[in-house]
């Protein structure tokens, strides 16, 4: 109940935006760590936010112009407001080369926002399906995707990788039977380009039929199905691997 | 300063201005949910944002300065059309896609009736959060409202997303979806 | 085994359907991922690589068996295994070749000269889900039996 109040909702959405100073960020990640209930929230919050980008990244494409209507920016506005546009802009810029003012750039986004969108067309892009909770093979996952980020780092490739999980492996995500929550802690902070995603199907599953309120690491995001995030994936030109 | 220097500068200005064009579509698709309005949206920023680029005083905050430009031609476009009671076209129903039959498609379809049916408020607000990642900050800047105001927006969208589409919502399971992939036993 | 043989065609014929050419079908590329110590796992999955070129026909297979972590045992089980032996050989003289993961090695010491069948310094890769992640994006099909 105390937790509740404490972090309100507006907090745990500025948690998941990053949007807290780092001793706020440290303190929520001890108490989502311990309390289940806020567990949840946080989970609910990330899965809304994945929800929304899923159904926003890709829009339908705009209806087709004729060459006549859509010549772009140029014919638009006609030579004469662009040739004012450039004494403008050249007056602009030997202000600017005279300011110092540096500027907070907006944060390339969370993780999670890159969970559903399409990635640039560059670079490897690995989904590493779990779907076993046998221990060793659990460890032995955690121990190739590292050894794919190291290999990928070492030979300068962009890479992405994405471990998915479903069925019995699950349990590396969950807090009560991941095999190692501080490896897979050091390891996300460690490497931008790894997401450890969780079955939404799964979890509701194992919830209902052993009556549990399963709470999942930090590092976690919850997608919808892991087979809808497999399909997906693959049209998105990713390679697929169950280890 | 040399006048070929500006026009090189001025070419470049408009590329990059072109090439935020997807994102600006994608947004503008995410607050009307009508896509020829949605493209005459970003068309118009983008017009208006070269015939302002003297206004923009650092090109680090060209992202945060064309969503304004943004929303501001949107909220223009809104009061246009309010004023000429044409409240009816303006678009709150969510076009069907040809794919609709697809699962995800479906999905799909159901967030975005779910985020038109946000307040307009909540609707920017969740938007340019969650798609394009910008602080609370600058969100602020860019629709000219409190940093608090911000977060209890977002707040609310959040929650009304996750009662519509969380609660009383089933994804289906596994079971009912066909996996495309199979392991060969 | 004939569903099995049902669901490898479907599977491959399916995936490689734009490859082919007027008269004559391209080359099928196919990855099979062994990755576990199961020993009837692992002569399962060379049954299945059998199988599949018996369908097919060998000039129209391009098959990389890809081997790492608990995967490495099928080559330290042959090289003790004259009837393993036989079918790996086998196999690898109907163009099947047969990669071992660099990391897997190191990791558990193994001396592939010594303690694995017919293993040669050119079957060794680096990394191998790096390998299999190259192959897919080369056009390879992925198959873990």
């Amino acid at each position: 109940m105390i937790q509740e109040q404490k972090f309100s909702d507006e907090f745990l959405n500025a948690f998941i935006d990053n949007q807290l100073t780092p001793e706020e960020k440290s303190d929520a990640f001890v108490a989502i760590s311990q309390d289940e209930s806020l567990n949840r929230r946080v989970c609910e919050l990330r899965k809304v936010r994945d929800l929304v980008q899923l159904a926003c990244t890709a829009p339908p494409p705009p209806p087709i112009h004729g060459a006549s209507e859509r010549c772009g920016l140029w014919s638009r506005i006609g030579f004469r407001s662009i040739a004012a546009s450039i004494l403008g802009l050249g007056i602009a810029i030997g202000w600017v080369l005279h300011t110092t003012t540096p500027h907070q750039i907006a944060p390339t986004g969370h993780q999670v926002s890159a969970l559903t969108s399409p990635l640039p067309a560059k670079g490897i892009k690995v989904l590493l399906h779990l779907n076993s909770g046998d221990p060793e093979r659990m460890n032995e996952l955690l121990d190739e995707a590292e050894s794919l980020l190291k290999f990928y780092k070492k030979t300068n490739q962009i890479a992405r990788v994405e471990i998915i999980t479903n069925g019995g492996g699950i349990n590396l995500l969950r807090a009560d039977t991941s095999p190692d929550p501080a490896r897979i802690k050091r390891l996300y902070r460690d490497w931008n380009n790894l997401a450890f995603v969780a079955c939404q199907n799964t979890i509701d599953r194992l919830e209902r039929e052993q009556n549990i309120n399963l709470v999942l690491l930090p590092e976690a995001v919850v997608i919808d199905s892991a087979v809808a995030q497999i399909m997906r994936r693959q049209l998105q030109g990713w390679a697929y691997i169950q280890v | 300063m040399n006048l070929l220097n500006l026009v090189c500068r001025s070419q470049e200005l408009t590329k990059k201005l072109e090439t935020s064009r997807p994102r600006l579509y994608r947004m503008a698709y995410a607050w009307t949910c009508n896509a020829a309005l949605a493209d005459d949206l970003a068309q118009e920023t983008l017009v208006k944002a070269l015939s302002k680029a003297s206004q923009l005083r650092d090109p680090q905050a060209m992202n945060a300065w064309l969503f304004r430009i943004l929303s501001n031609c949107w909220r223009d476009y809104l009061r246009k059309h309010k004023e000429a009671e044409d409240i009816e076209n303006v678009s709150v129903l969510s076009e069907t896609t040809p794919e609709s039959s697809h699962e995800e498609q479906q999905l799909i379809q159901k967030v975005r009736d779910a985020i038109i049916n946000l307040s307009e408020g909540q609707r920017r607000v969740v938007t340019l959060v969650d798609l394009e990642g910008f602080t609370y900050s600058e969100v602020s800047h860019i629709l000219e409202i409190p940093v608090g105001t911000v977060m209890s927006r977002l707040c609310r969208a959040h929650n009304t997303l996750r009662d519509r589409l969380l609660r009383g919502m089933e994804f289906n399971t596994a079971t009912k979806r066909p996996a495309r992939f199979r392991r060969v036993k | 085994m004939k569903k099995l043989l049902t669901i490898l065609m479907a599977t491959i014929f399916t995936l490689s359907a734009g490859a082919a050419i007027a008269g004559k079908y391209s080359k099928q590329k196919v990855i099979y991922h062994v990755n576990y110590k199961d020993p009837k796992r692992q002569s399962a999955a060379l049954r299945n690589i059998q199988n599949h070129i018996n369908a097919v026909g060998k000039e129209n297979l391009d098959i990389r068996v890809i081997m790492h972590s608990g995967g490495y045992t099928l080559l330290t089980r042959a090289n003790k295994d004259m009837a393993m032996q036989q079918k790996i050989s086998n196999l690898k003289d109907q163009g099947v070749s047969f990669n071992i993961c660099a990391n897997t090695l190191r990791g558990k010491k193994i001396d592939y000269k010594t303690q694995m069948f017919d293993v040669d310094e050119k079957d060794i890769v680096p990394s191998g889900v790096a390998e299999i992640a190259h192959l897919q994006d080369q056009g390879f099909s992925y198959i873990r039996p």
